[in-house]
């Protein structure tokens, strides 16, 4: 006992590297950071990482088959590509029955419809983890959730543009020659257009995302709806044709034995060669970035300031565009905001979490958001 | 029954994938004839896994492929369960921009290269751990109009092995050797020890005449390839 009593404890200060400290005590080193007028990402407060864009088609030329518009983005070490696919459907014919009672609604109900004229893109979001086959995480789930929605509202894709005009192949019989035939070409002259106005079916395209995160080292919502945005503005839809002799091809289908009913086929082909750029409606064309809100607090860094300063006025900064562990992990306080450069909003989350957000702070993320949005509009 | 996975937004359940029609005669629009190859490798751009590379290869002689793949390494991680004497390996592949190769094509492959790997990997080395390393197929695209319809996944062999040899590099996991491989005719050999040693041999559907004579070109193709590899690492 005495022994352990007389002896003399060392004790040296334990030093550690920036990347330990940053996962020991983020608080700390954020705080040491922007005490220097610095983030750990050596930005300003206010400074966004640069965005290089570009598309798989650049070095390929040509598409994959089924690919309709590619995105590679890259900002700091993030790598998002997104690709966009897309199937097709058939519509039930609603559109008379709306407009029936489309007269009779008013207010919540109307604006609701509103949002029945937009298309949206479905997102399956990735995430390189080094996971392998593992189910979707959180994240993954939300980020598509997210984009799907605000796609939607946003407006960007109106139903009209992903109406699927099909044309008709016809084989003349002498000469062995197949030649397709689209509606808006006005060869009236031709029978099986008047055939096809008639037969006409609601078809729409349904358009997929898949988007791969490389090297995830912040929050990515923003990222993947700017490169989703880039792809679904060089998005070409094919053109689609039926055979003539499917034209008015039906099938009876019966369901146990009783009823019996006329199901019409589409067997829709698209066109190798031919594509239309996706009618995107352009004024809703929007880009995101995500701020942080954080108090500086002296105390954690310099031990004597509390004595030296007795105000309780804590000084809040507002930092632009999230990004490495010690930011993300420490910061509560988040604004995002889907914006493009007019300052016509789009989408803005505000999260108070445990700073104060001042009206100051709101309006200048909204017009460094509109500076960011101008910035990335120049790169599409 | 279909059931939906409701994890991911995936669409109405009754769409139906749109389908192309065959490249008609109408126009193939006649491809430039760029006879130019191009080896693009880079090593570490993947920040959250241990090792990674970017290898982007157009080669309209040999293989006649465009393809650019995105590799990365995770590992030596510790793996749950009891005690092994060394570590595993996995390998998986991914389609990329395209859902151009199927997922029994890519899983045969990926069995193919879990087999030239552990023979390279020093793995004896790392008890009780795992190595995972995934390849992302960014893009793949067929140079020649003949080969362009049996669409071989094969060609793309020897790239995933530089692939990985150079991720594995990156990673700091032990090799035995720079494995690299070479392609002829359908045929994929790999090499170590200066094209000494075979390390897995791949036959796939093609016109090739002979073993020997395959032999001898792969060996050929596999040097070069470490010889890029070997200035890319003396480079960094």
């Amino acid at each position: 006992m005495n022994s352990i009593e007389n002896s003399v404890i060392d004790v040296k200060p334990l030093v550690f590297p920036k990347d330990v400290l940053a996962r020991i005590s983020p608080d700390l080193i954020l705080q040491r950071y922007l005490s220097l007028n610095l983030r750990p990402s050596i930005r300003s407060f206010d400074e966004f990482r640069d965005i290089s864009v570009s598309n798989i088609d650049d070095i390929e030329n040509e598409f994959a088959d089924n690919v309709l518009g590619t995105n590679i983005l890259k900002c700091g070490k993030t790598i998002i590509i997104t690709t966009i696919t897309a199937s097709i459907i058939k519509e039930e014919n609603q559109d008379e029955t709306f407009e029936r009672y489309y007269e009779d609604i008013s207010g919540v109900e109307r604006r609701r419809n509103k949002v029945s004229e937009y298309g949206s893109v479905y997102p399956v979001v990735e995430i390189e983890r080094g996971r392998g086959n593992a189910p979707p995480s959180d994240e993954e789930m939300n980020i598509g959730q997210k984009l799907h929605d605000n796609i939607l509202h946003s407006g960007l894709i109106s139903k009209k543009s992903l109406k699927v005009d099909y044309g008709v192949r016809i084989t003349d019989l002498e000469t062995n020659k197949s030649k397709i035939i689209y509606p808006e070409e006005d060869e009236i002259n031709d029978v099986p257009i008047l055939q096809l106005n008639h037969y006409q079916k609601n078809l729409k395209y349904v358009l997929h995302a898949k988007i791969t995160v490389f090297s995830r080292t912040g929050p990515l919502f923003d990222l993947c709806w700017n490169s989703l945005t880039y792809a679904l503005q060089n998005t070409k839809l094919p053109k689609a044709f039926i055979d003539e002799k499917a034209v008015s091809l039906k099938t009876i289908i019966r369901s146990r034995g009783k009823t019996t009913e006329l199901r019409e086929n589409f067997n829709i082909i698209c066109d190798t060669n031919t594509r239309v750029p996706l009618q995107l409606n352009k004024e809703n064309i929007a880009y995101a970035s995500n701020y942080g809100i954080v108090d500086l607090d002296y105390d954690l860094i310099d031990t004597e300031y509390e004595e030296k300063n007795n105000d309780n006025d804590k000084k809040t900064v507002l930092l632009a565009d999230i990004n490495t562990e010690s930011e993300e992990e420490y910061i509560n306080s988040s604004i995002s905001i889907i914006t493009n450069k007019y300052g016509n909003l789009k989408n803005i989350i505000v999260l108070g979490g445990t700073s104060k957000i001042s009206m100051e702070i709101l309006k200048k993320s909204i017009s460094l958001s509109k500076i960011r949005a101008h910035d990335l509009e120049s790169k599409a | 029954m279909n059931v939906q996975d409701r994890r991911r937004l995936l669409g109405p359940s009754n769409a139906k994938p749109i389908v192309f029609s065959a490249a008609t005669d109408i126009q193939s629009s006649e491809p430039k004839k760029d006879e130019s190859s191009s080896f693009i490798l880079n090593s570490g751009l993947i920040e959250n896994c241990n090792g990674s590379s970017l290898v982007e290869i157009r080669d309209p002689k040999v293989t006649q492929h465009q393809t650019s793949l995105i590799t990365s390494v995770y590992g030596p991680r510790a793996t749950k369960g009891s005690f092994t004497s060394q570590a595993s390996l996995s390998i998986q592949l991914k389609n990329g921009s395209s859902e151009k190769y199927n997922t029994t094509e890519l899983k045969e492959v990926s069995s193919f290269l879990v087999n030239v790997f552990n023979s390279v990997i020093n793995l004896s080395r790392y008890p009780k751990s795992g190595i995972d390393i995934f390849i992302y197929i960014l893009y793949d695209k067929v140079l020649s109009e003949e080969s362009k319809k049996s669409n071989n996944i094969s060609a793309i062999l020897p790239y995933c092995i530089s692939a990985i040899t150079l991720a594995l590099i990156n990673a700091g996991i032990e090799v035995d050797d720079i494995a690299t491989a070479g392609y002829y005719k359908g045929d994929v050999i790999s090499f170590i020890k200066n094209g000494e040693e075979v390390i897995g041999y791949w036959k796939d559907e093609g016109n090739c005449e002979s073993f020997d004579v395959a032999l001898e070109h792969c060996k050929t193709e596999a040097q070069k390839f470490k010889n890029l590899i070997t200035t890319h690492i003396l480079e960094e």
